[in-house]
């Protein structure tokens, strides 16, 4: 599994950005919960913002000898958002990994976007987003509580978890809903610097952390329609390209299209996506694998038992992600929430992969927002 | 994996019992209330919404107005019955799930400025009155002429067939 290592440089700014955020952050975050003050006109001097964090405690068990069951901290993300003026607004979010056996807590900078809003038909962005690939990606970031299942669907992993996709990119973006529509029809669109590939190894990687390792930009491209007669309901599909240099060999021309269909109510997720990845050398045989997820969930009162189909099938000879494997996951879980902000969930996973037939695993965890 | 197993199995147990055991909140029968008013700001060009523009706009799906300006949504402050009942009567969700909502939005990057909390009618009026973007509500026989009333599929709010009138389960000024 492709297990990048630490990021000082991204860390090292993530930690200053993070303490800065936080620094502006606080005396306006008073000022903006105030209700009080909503009685008057509208202010006009600081910057009203909104912070949130969303954190987890997770406890997991398999059935491998070699992995004992352990109670775990997942992802801390501190999410700030602030609305410079009437069109303009900054958004961050900075995740904390925190280990269970020490304090020692690495952080990055998972996003960070300034955002120009021209009209609902014309939002601009220019910073290190989540791409548009797909639905899940753009829908469902950091802090787990939104997510109804324990984790990603294997496909969306993010890169440091074995993931095969460029999940973050740093660009711009545009997007906003295809005018005439009654904003049904919604665009995106994405040029970015692409997935470094670099040796994880590679001594120089921290030194060009954040460049193009080439002048090819990545493109994305996705439309979707929400009718406005089906609540809830969406349909899309994206198409993304790059150019990827892999050492003193040549250029992979790397392509990914996906297709959705959603629905998703306060009582009722229905989700399938299906992504097909191609890889190709020039003067070589592209190797094309594919992904994708079925996901449903129903809600009776403050319990949601939920099931999901994750299934990624990885050619080994497929240039960069052929050794990140193939696997199949049956996922059944049931998920309460006692409280506004608070979820607790447990699930147990039957996985299929190159390496085990059948293993089982239980996770629980739980989710809080404040 | 006994113990994986057992635990599961007991979360799954405790969570049907919590279900079971919910007890059940009788439905209150309230008299109707008066229909609910749409305010804007005087110098809107905009007279009239459809419903599905209405639950739109509430929504934070659309947030600017034809005319370019950004759209504020006003509602009551949190707690407060009017605003569990505007949210239920125009987005068709509890206030919990319209809060869901709106942090699920602003989680994604989609909206720049949420909701405005407004502690009282007089407050309501004062807000609209002064921000040329801003949407709120009050009951209809609380409009002033410092707003404007915007009609929603064509209507005011004395038409019978206007969408937001109370059914006999609103909370109207009688019970403030």
């Amino acid at each position: 599994m492709h297990r990048p290592g630490p990021r000082p440089a991204c860390r090292a700014l993530a930690a200053t950005l993070l303490t800065a955020l936080v620094a502006v952050a606080t005396p306006p975050a008073v000022f903006a919960q105030t209700g009080d003050q909503h009685d008057m006109p509208v202010p006009s001097t600081p910057p009203e913002v909104v912070i949130h964090a969303f954190g987890s405690v997770d406890w997991a068990a398999t059935d491998q000898h070699d992995t004992p069951q352990s109670f775990g901290l997942g992802q801390f993300s501190l999410f700030v958002t602030a609305a410079l003026n009437e069109r303009v607004s900054v958004l961050a979010e900075v995740v904390m990994e925190g280990s269970g056996a020490n304090t020692r807590v690495v952080t990055d900078l998972e996003r960070l976007q300034l955002t120009y809003r021209l009209d609902d038909h014309l939002n601009l962005s220019a910073g290190r987003y989540h791409t548009g690939i797909g639905y899940y990606n753009a829908a469902f970031h950091h802090g787990s509580y939104f997510e109804v299942p324990i984790g990603r669907p294997r496909i969306f992993a993010f890169e440091d978890e074995g993931g095969v996709l460029p999940v973050h990119e740093v660009g711009l973006s545009a997007r906003g809903a295809v005018p005439k529509t009654a904003s049904a029809l919604r665009y995106v669109a994405e040029v970015g610097n692409g997935r470094r590939w670099t040796d994880v190894d590679d001594a120089d990687e921290d030194r060009d952390e954040g460049r193009d390792q080439n002048g090819a930009k990545s493109t994305n491209v996705g439309l979707a329609l929400r009718p406005e007669r089906w609540r809830g309901a969406e349909i899309g599909a994206s198409f993304y390209r790059d150019q990827i240099p892999v050492g003193t060999q040549p250029t992979i021309t790397h392509q990914i299209a996906a297709a959705y269909g959603v629905y998703r109510t306060p009582s009722t997720e229905i989700m399938a996506e299906w992504l097909q990845l191609s890889h190709r050398l020039p003067a070589s045989t592209q190797s094309t694998n594919r992904g994708g997820y079925l996901q449903a969930s129903r809600a009776f009162g403050k319990v949601r038992p939920y099931y999901r189909y994750d299934r990624l099938d990885i050619k080994p000879e497929t240039p960069l992600i052929g050794s990140f494997g193939s696997s199949t996951v049956h996922l059944v879980g049931i998920r309460l929430d006692p409280a506004d902000w608070i979820g607790l969930k447990a699930q147990y996973e039957r996985l299929h992969d190159d390496h085990v037939t059948g293993s089982d695993a239980v996770h629980v965890q739980l989710v809080f927002v404040f | 994996m006994r113990t994986p197993r057992l635990l599961l199995l007991v979360l799954l147990m405790s969570a049907a019992a919590l279900t079971a055991a919910a007890p059940l909140v009788a439905q209150q029968v309230v008299a109707p209330g008066p229909p609910l008013a749409i305010i804007v700001h005087r110098s809107n060009p905009v007279d009239n919404l459809t419903f599905g523009e209405l639950r739109r706009i509430f929504m934070l799906d659309t947030q600017t107005w034809p005319h370019g300006r950004k759209i504020t949504v006003v509602l009551r402050d949190h707690g407060q019955p009017e605003r569990a009942d505007a949210i239920r009567m125009v987005c068709g969700l509890s206030e919990s799930d319209y809060e869901k909502h709106i942090l699920f939005r602003t989680f994604q990057g989609n909206v720049n400025i949420g909701p405005r909390a407004i502690q009282s009618v007089a407050g309501m009026l004062n807000f609209v009155s002064s921000a040329p973007g801003a949407i709120g509500y009050v009951n209809a026989d609380e409009t002033d002429g410092a707003v404007k009333l915007l009609r929603i599929d064509g209507m005011l709010p004395d038409d019978p067939r206007y969408p937001l009138r109370r059914r006999g389960r609103g909370r109207g000024a009688a019970e403030r």
